[in-house]
Formats: structure tokens, C-alpha cells, sequence
């Protein structure tokens, strides 16, 4: 009995530190500002396409009126999702919220005053999302969960305006700290991302042409959705249930084989294919990408880094040499 | 479930910079944010479980409040058929009748621009409600009093439910209609829900996805012919 109750004690210190590890261990900031960047620009693009016709978004004979807007989700009883948006119907008004948003999503992308602009961000994305609930989809869903988790961590601590104010201030390079609030923000990107594979999954599960191969011709064979025609692979159809197989298989067992470090390399080309895919041919360039970003949190930020560096360092040199040539033409 | 590659840290004992009780506290709210992020999934399901329900409610707010709520069924069940929107839209003045399509590709650019019209159509048909309401259920012989009031009990949530929805999909379809009636300046609009049915399987000569036969059309209140039904190329 003493033995038992031994290792129930055991086995819940393991649990505890391994819970601890997981969410407390410090971690650099490198990916996360790799993140807030693409994200960021995800963002301004997403909110500049509405700027192309915004009124027939946002103004007063939108197409989701903001009554529609409230009436749908009081209907589902949702009194939480909030949108400043709802308050707003003179254009004059909407286009200077427009584009300060706009303004804000460029901060975040440079990362200037990154803490405040991180939470101005989310919170004008949950309100375009909340507000725009006739258009949205897989894209929508994405920014708004990066949105969020930028807001945990210390997103601007590298690659940054902020770094940049903070070494010229300090006169030498600093190395930005390991943080806990980093890690957690990392983390949660990469669970969010794993249920949302898992059910993208288990969801196709209960479809038949999940199981019959045939998902990936209805997939390409759709007009509406196709921005390259790749019908021809009607008439191959081993081809396309085998890409339909490795697709279901991949989505499934994301949230497993994403973790291990010999697994993870082949789950994240596997991404890159999918979504490339994705982005390529059935006309969602920014859903494809957006998703893309979001599987940069399984990228290591010391990689992030030395990656970086290897290109500015390259950058650099070729600017260097450009220079020379011009310089040596000059004098010939 | 140990990620080994994201553990940049040297020492171990690194996360006790942040005292016991805060690391308590964080979990407890991490806890409650994934739950939060799988709840959603879990209660779109064919039919959510009472616990799901349950905790699905208790976190509402939580997870509306940051846009939460979501399947993640991305061509899931099953790819299936574009839903469209055609409109003829008419003028009183010497303007000739104009007929369009939403989503338009020609119309609509860049790409996001034509997918968020290409939702709008969607998220009409996905928001359809039929323009009768459950019919009454009748009481049958072999019926007890008690069977039969719990039926007329369901009977009246699905009538709640209808009635519920039916004015969103009213709202949704006019509110589309003032629309295209302010942007076009016009005086009449008759609006349809256009299906664009997919090619079905085995693949049999040429493949036309513009083949007039493979849409189908349906008024505001009306059901497509066959949903499911597509062409044979």
C-alpha cells in the first residue's frame, strides 16, 4: 500500500514539474516578434481590403447592418462579444476609426510602443470580427487568436522599434531577456493551433469523402474557390485521394506529432504544403498564410534568431559588395 | 506531451523566478482559457453532451468576449457546393435592368475582397429557415398524457427556435436587399440563392465548371431541388 501511495506521490511531483516546465520555463522572445510581424501585416491587409469598400461593410446600408449584427448574436444569447463598431454609423466617423486601426496595425508591425499597440490591436480585431459577422471566416478566426496572444507576451522585445529606441538609449546591444509571459504566449498559440487541427480532423471524420478520397477533387473542383484550375486531377484519382488521406492524417495527429523533435520537422512541411496549397489554389492567400504564421510558434527562437541574423549578416555583405562595384565603376 | 525543441532554457529550475502562488493562479486561468478554446469545437458537433452544455455556458461570456466560438470545420464534413446570391435590380428612370452575382470575380478584387462577398452568400443560405413552423404534433392513441406533453414540450422549443431564427434569415435577406438597392440607387430588386452543384465522380470526358446544368436556383423561401444532388460530367 506504502508503495503505491509512493508512487502516486511520485508520479504527481512528475506531473507538477512537467506542468511547470511547460508553462513557466523562460523563453526568448525572437519567434514572438516574428509572429507580431507577419501577424501585424495579416492584420492591416485584412483591414485595408475593408478600407476598398467600407462603407458597403460598415456604413449605414451595409450589407450586415449593425442591428443584424447585435440581433445575431442576442439571438444566440451572446451578450459578451462586444464591438465598438456598433455605436458608430456616420462614414465621416467609421473612416477616421478605419484608418487610425490601420495606423495601429503599422505600429504593431514595427513595433513601436508594442505593449499598447499589441492590446489596441486585439481589441480593434475582436471588434471588426464581432462587427463583421456576415463576412468572416477561417482568416478571421486566426488573426483574432493571434491578436490575443501577442498581448501576452513581451512581443516587442526583439526586432522592434522598441529595441532599437532602447539600444540607441543604453548606447550598446542588449539581448532581450527570457520571459515566462514569452513562453505562456507561446504556448497557447501552440495548443490553440493544435484543437484547431484536431477538430479541422475529427470534423472530416464524419464526412464520407474524407474516407473515400474524394475530398480533394470536390476541394479543386469548385469554381468559386479555385484560383488555379486543377481539374486534371480528376482523371488521376489515385493521386487525389492520396493527398486527401495524408491531409486528414496530418490534421488529425497535428496535435501528437508536432511535439517530438523527430516528428516535428515533417508535421511543419506538411503544413507548408497544405496550406501552401491552400493559399495556391483554392484562392485563400491570406487564410493559407495566416495559418502559416501561426505554425511559426513550433519554430525555436534561437532558430528565429540565427536565421535573421545569417540574412541581415548576408544582406549586408551583398549591400556591401554593391557598394564596392559601384564605387570601382565610378573611378574607371 | 514533452516539447523538447522549445526548451531553450539551460537550467530547469528557471520557472521558479515566478512564486508558487502566482503559478497556481496563471494556471488556473490558463485551465480556464483552453477549456474555453475547446468547448466550441466539442458543442458544434452533431449533438453537444449535457456536461458540454454546461461548462459551453458557464464560459459564454468568456468566450464570446474573445471571439471564441468556433467548430473549425474547415471543408468539413464534406467539401460541398458554392452558395451565390443572383439579383436583378430595376430602375424607374431609363437605366436598363442590371443582373449580377455575388460573389463576382470580376467585380471583387482583390482575392479577400471577393472571399468576403463569397461568406456574405454563404452565410445567407447557411442562415436559410424554412417559412413554416413546425407542425403541431398530433397525439396518437398509443400516447400516454405525460408522453405526449413531453413531444409538445420539444415541439415548442424547435417553434422558439424557428421563430428565432426565421428573423434573422428575414432580417439577413433584407438587410442585403437595402443594400444593393442604396448602393445601385435602383428602385427594384428581385434577389435568388444561386447553388453551383460540384462534378461528381467518375470523371467522364471534359470537365466544364461552368456547365449552365450543374446551378440551381431558389427563392427566398424556397428549398433547392436536390441539395446533394451533382452534375455527372
Amino acid at each position: 500500500m506504502n508503495a503505491i501511495l509512493c508512487a502516486a506521490q511520485d508520479w504527481s511531483v512528475a506531473i507538477v514539474d512537467v506542468w511547470n516546465r511547460f508553462w513557466f520555463t523562460p523563453t526568448l522572445p525572437h519567434t514572438l516578434a516574428l509572429i507580431r510581424i507577419f501577424a501585424g501585416t495579416m492584420m492591416f491587409y485584412t483591414h485595408l481590403v475593408y478600407a476598398l469598400d467600407l462603407m458597403s461593410f460598415l456604413g449605414p446600408n451595409s450589407w450586415v447592418t449593425r442591428d443584424l449584427s447585435r440581433e445575431i448574436y442576442k439571438t444566440q444569447d451572446s451578450y459578451a462579444a462586444w464591438s465598438y463598431l456598433w455605436y458608430v454609423e456616420s462614414p465621416a466617423v467609421l473612416w477616421i476609426l478605419h484608418i487610425l486601426a490601420l495606423i495601429i496595425f503599422v505600429f504593431l508591425i514595427i513595433g513601436m510602443w508594442s505593449r499598447v499597440t499589441s492590446v489596441l490591436a486585439c481589441l480593434i480585431t475582436l471588434s471588426y470580427c464581432h462587427r463583421l459577422n456576415g463576412s468572416w471566416f477561417g482568416l478571421d478566426q486566426v488573426n483574432a487568436m493571434l491578436a490575443i496572444y501577442l498581448v501576452i507576451g513581451p512581443c516587442g522585445a526583439a526586432y522592434s522599434l522598441d529595441r532599437w529606441l532602447e539600444e540607441r538609449k543604453r548606447k550598446s546591444q542588449v539581448t532581450p531577456p527570457r520571459t515566462v509571459s514569452c513562453n505562456i504566449a507561446i504556448r497557447l498559440i501552440q495548443l490553440h493551433l493544435c484543437i484547431i487541427y484536431l477538430f479541422g480532423g475529427i470534423t472530416k471524420m464524419r464526412g464520407e469523402t474524407w474516407w473515400d478520397g474524394s475530398a480533394t477533387w470536390f476541394a479543386v473542383s469548385n469554381l468559386e474557390y479555385q484560383s488555379i484550375d486543377m481539374t486534371w486531377i480528376g482523371h488521376y484519382p489515385f493521386l487525389f485521394a492520396f493527398l486527401t488521406h495524408v491531409t486528414i492524417f496530418w490534421e488529425t495527429f497535428y496535435c501528437a506529432l508536432v511535439w517530438p523533435r523527430l516528428t516535428r520537422p515533417i508535421v511543419l512541411i506538411i503544413a507548408v504544403g497544405v496550406h501552401g496549397g491552400i493559399a495556391l489554389f483554392l484562392g485563400m492567400i491570406t487564410f493559407g498564410l495566416a495559418m502559416l504564421i501561426a505554425n511559426l510558434a513550433f519554430v525555436s527562437p534561437i532558430l528565429v534568431q540565427t536565421s535573421i541574423s545569417w540574412v541581415s549578416q548576408n544582406w549586408k555583405r551583398a549591400g556591401q559588395g554593391s557598394e564596392r562595384k559601384t564605387q570601382k565603376s565610378a573611378k574607371q | 506531451m514533452v516539447d523538447e525543441t522549445h526548451q531553450n532554457s539551460t537550467n530547469g529550475d528557471e520557472h521558479l523566478q515566478i512564486s508558487g502562488q502566482w503559478r497556481l493562479a496563471i494556471s488556473g486561468l490558463l485551465i480556464v482559457h483552453l477549456a474555453a478554446v475547446v468547448l466550441p469545437p466539442m458543442a458544434a458537433q452533431t449533438r453537444p453532451s449535457p456536461p458540454v452544455i454546461f461548462a459551453f455556458e458557464t464560459l459564454r461570456w468568456y468566450i464570446d468576449a474573445l471571439y471564441l466560438d468556433h467548430g473549425y470545420a474547415f471543408f468539413a464534413p464534406d467539401p460541398g457546393p458554392s452558395n451565390l446570391v443572383e439579383y436583378i435590380l430595376e430602375f424607374d428612370d431609363d437605366r436598363e435592368p442590371v443582373i449580377q452575382t455575388f460573389p463576382d470575380i470580376d467585380r471583387h478584387w482583390p482575392r479577400l475582397l471577393y472571399h468576403r462577398h463569397f461568406m456574405l452568400s454563404e452565410h445567407l443560405n447557411d442562415a436559410f429557415m424554412f417559412p413554416r413552423a413546425p407542425s403541431e404534433p398530433q397525439r396518437t392513441s398509443e400516447q400516454t398524457t405525460q408522453q405526449y406533453n413531453e413531444i409538445r414540450d420539444m415541439w415548442k422549443v424547435d417553434v422558439e427556435l424557428w421563430e428565432k431564427r426565421r428573423k434573422l434569415y428575414e432580417m439577413r435577406w433584407r438587410a442585403f436587399e437595402q443594400h444593393l438597392l442604396a448602393k445601385y440607387d435602383a428602385d427594384g430588386i428581385t434577389m435568388k440563392r444561386k447553388r453551383h452543384l460540384l462534378p461528381q465522380l467518375p470523371i467522364r470526358g471534359e470537365i466544364n465548371l461552368h456547365d449552365e446544368r450543374s446551378y440551381q436556383y431558389a427563392g427566398r423561401d424556397e428549398l433547392f431541388p436536390d441539395p446533394l444532388a451533382g452534375v455527372v460530367q
